[in-house]
């Protein structure tokens, strides 16, 4: 009976910090459905949906949305086959400069967007690329390279090399190999890349707010910092916003969470 | 094997292969000894091109075979041409996005363009941004905040960690809850600390036993970085979290139970056993962790916009008003070519190592 005792409450305090952890989370998803957010509080009972409907019929945020959403995609649908290509020639073929390519790949994991925005800022303003938000994408999938790269490559590490040995006396060639063989074995690999590039991209303000300048092709996250900018006071449809912004990327990233140590470690082994 | 160590090229590839330092000098005793002992050696220096349980699985066996190593032989290594297909993608979107750009900026921040006139200016913007004030109270600030979310992060992340490595069944829907800070976008949790701290909201209501009227955290100079790092502890906290907790759960159950033995206690446990244990994921995971929090742009700016005056301009907020408050381009391309300089001779040998590590 007492280590059953011991269970539950260690499992009831893993509850309480979890709540603790992301109240202040949890307190603007509450307040989102709140008619009157600094009426009382007790009103937190009788949720609303007030806040969204008033968003929908006066902000732009659909728009933005399908902004957003043109920009990640744009960023997964290169970066999925190119860094799946890259892995696999980081993990199995042997060339001169391999070192040091890979090594510059790294690199690019650790600089900066706040030193490459202005950079970019000279590239977009020599391309004339501002506003476009498939080229936003593109500079996305720059920035998520290593990333997407380190865990496909790590997958690749982990398969053994008598299955392309196999394949190549079956007389596939190296484009078989990848294709018929190996990527079906890589693909939650992929697949976590697809998802953590989303959300990286997701939650990008910096280059957007940069490279954007057209109110009507504002992304989610700079359309609401204008629009805080402009209402203040507005609360209610301040935070109903943010709820709905936070969502594709908790969610995303919830779902593929267990491959995030892989992802960032590339592989390292504790 | 033989026809192995005699075709395969220069040995530059073997030795760099190899983790520990000790390699070369192991490579260099097989060039001397006959080709048992070479296989010896070379079993035993760590090859990463291909993963343990891949050598395991090859075996010994089908080694040395002529017809099969030449097939290995096409499948190990490439020209050139061959490898630019592969490899070749992904370096040219980064040199057209970043290393193209990082040049060209370099190239921009020698120079002064204002009402459209360029002028070369030489070191002329780098000498107004060492000249002013504004530097060095912006590298301080960018330490102050750097130092105190690294610390809150870490300290939480790993209690997180501690406490959570453990069987619990509410775990599997939890682990998920807990990453939700690390997950939103950085507009949303700072728009939601802002509320936080706003006027009348949740911290004035927890503190109204304490305050009459609340302070205006994100209004007073005094206050107002210690408001914006709570909020980048509590955002960044679920990163150490993960992946402490992914260092403790690799830790065999032995150890643990061998120093309790010994009597040990939890304390001793963990600072003799467990971190030691996991120190390559906590040196990856600071290193990161420091890069990422000294550069994080979103959670500060998001909030106070660098204010109020300067008192929450770090170096990255900097750039960003200098570029696009105050319009003034040329300096804003000298201070990238300053924090980008700053952060590669901060992370760059700390690169070095895990490059050879894990290529």
């Amino acid at each position: 009976m007492l280590p059953r005792i011991k269970s539950v409450a260690w499992n009831l305090a893993a509850v309480a910090i979890c709540i603790v952890l992301i109240l202040p989370f949890l307190w603007i998803v509450l307040e989102s459905f709140h008619g009157n957010i600094f009426g009382s509080t007790s009103d937190i009972f009788r949720p609303t949906l007030s806040n969204y409907r008033y968003i929908f019929r006066h902000t732009q945020v659909f728009r933005q949305f399908g902004n957003s959403f043109i920009a990640c995609f744009s960023a997964m649908i290169i970066s999925v086959p190119v860094t799946a290509m890259a892995a696999y020639g980081y993990s199995r073929i042997r060339f001169r400069g391999k070192r040091v390519l890979f090594l510059g790949l790294l690199i690019t994991q650790v600089l900066p967007a706040t030193a490459l925005v202005i950079p970019l800022y000279h590239l977009w303003a020599l391309g004339h690329l501002f506003n476009n938000l498939v080229a936003l994408g593109v500079a996305y999938a720059a920035l998520n390279m290593a990333l997407g790269t380190l865990l496909v490559k790590n997958f690749f590490d982990n398969l053994p090399v008598s299955l392309d040995e196999a394949a190549m006396l079956e007389g596939c060639s190296r484009w078989q190999i990848f294709w018929y063989v190996l990527r079906p074995l890589v693909t939650p690999a992929i697949a976590a890349t697809a998802v953590f590039v989303f959300v990286n991209a997701w939650q990008d303000y910096l280059l957007a707010s940069s490279l954007i300048t057209n109110t009507s092709d504002f992304t989610v996250n700079v359309g609401l910092y204008a629009y805080e900018g402009a209402y203040t006071t507005n609360w209610g449809a301040i935070l109903a916003t943010a709820v709905l912004v936070s969502l594709p990327s908790v969610v995303m990233f919830a779902a593929a969470q267990r491959y995030f140590v892989r992802v960032v470690s590339g592989g390292i082994k504790g | 094997m033989n026809d192995e160590t005699a075709q395969d090229g220069p040995p530059a590839s073997r030795t760099d292969a190899g983790g520990p330092s000790h390699a070369p000098r192991a490579l260099a005793a097989s060039m001397r000894t006959p080709a048992t002992a070479r296989r010896a050696v070379r079993a035993g220096s760590r090859d990463s091109q291909r993963s343990l349980a891949a050598q395991r699985a090859q075996g010994p066996s089908d080694r040395g075979r002529g017809g099969l190593w030449s097939f290995r032989r096409r499948l190990d290594r490439d020209s050139f041409p061959a490898v630019a297909v592969w490899v070749g993608p992904s370096y040219l979107i980064l040199v057209l996005i970043m290393a193209f750009p990082i040049l060209w900026n370099v190239i921009e921040s020698f120079f002064s363009s204002s009402y459209g006139n360029t002028s070369f200016v030489g070191v002329a913007n780098f000498r107004q941004i060492f000249g002013s004030g504004q530097f060095y109270s912006s590298f301080l600030l960018t330490l102050y905040w750097t130092a105190g979310v690294f610390i809150g992060q870490f300290i939480l992340g790993l209690l997180l960690a501690l406490f959570f490595n453990r069987r619990l069944w509410v775990s599997r829907f939890i682990r998920p809850l807990i990453v939700i800070p690390w997950a939103l976008p950085g507009i949303v949790s700072s728009t939601a600390w802002v509320f936080l701290y706003s006027q009348g909201g949740l911290i004035d209501q927890i503190l109204s036993p304490f305050f009459k009227t609340g302070p205006s955290w994100l209004a007073d100079p005094a206050l107002v970085m210690p408001a914006v790092i709570v909020a980048g502890i509590w955002k960044g906290a679920p990163f150490y979290f993960l992946m402490l907790l992914a260092g403790l759960q690799s830790i065999p159950p032995e150890l643990q139970e061998a120093a309790k033995i010994d009597g040990a206690n939890r304390w001793k446990i963990l600072v003799r056993v467990e971190l030691p244990y996991i120190r390559n994921i906590i040196a990856l995971t600071s290193v990161l962790g420091l890069i990422w929090t000294a550069n994080y742009f979103d959670g500060i700016y998001l909030m106070t916009a660098g204010g109020p005056v300067n008192d929450t301009t770090t170096l990255p907020i900097w750039i960003y008003n200098t570029a696009f408050s105050d319009f003034n381009l040329s300096e804003a391309s000298a201070l990238s070519v300053i924090l980008l300089v700053l952060v590669l001779l901060a992370a760059l040998p700390f690169m070095l190592r895990r490059g050879e590590n894990a290529a």
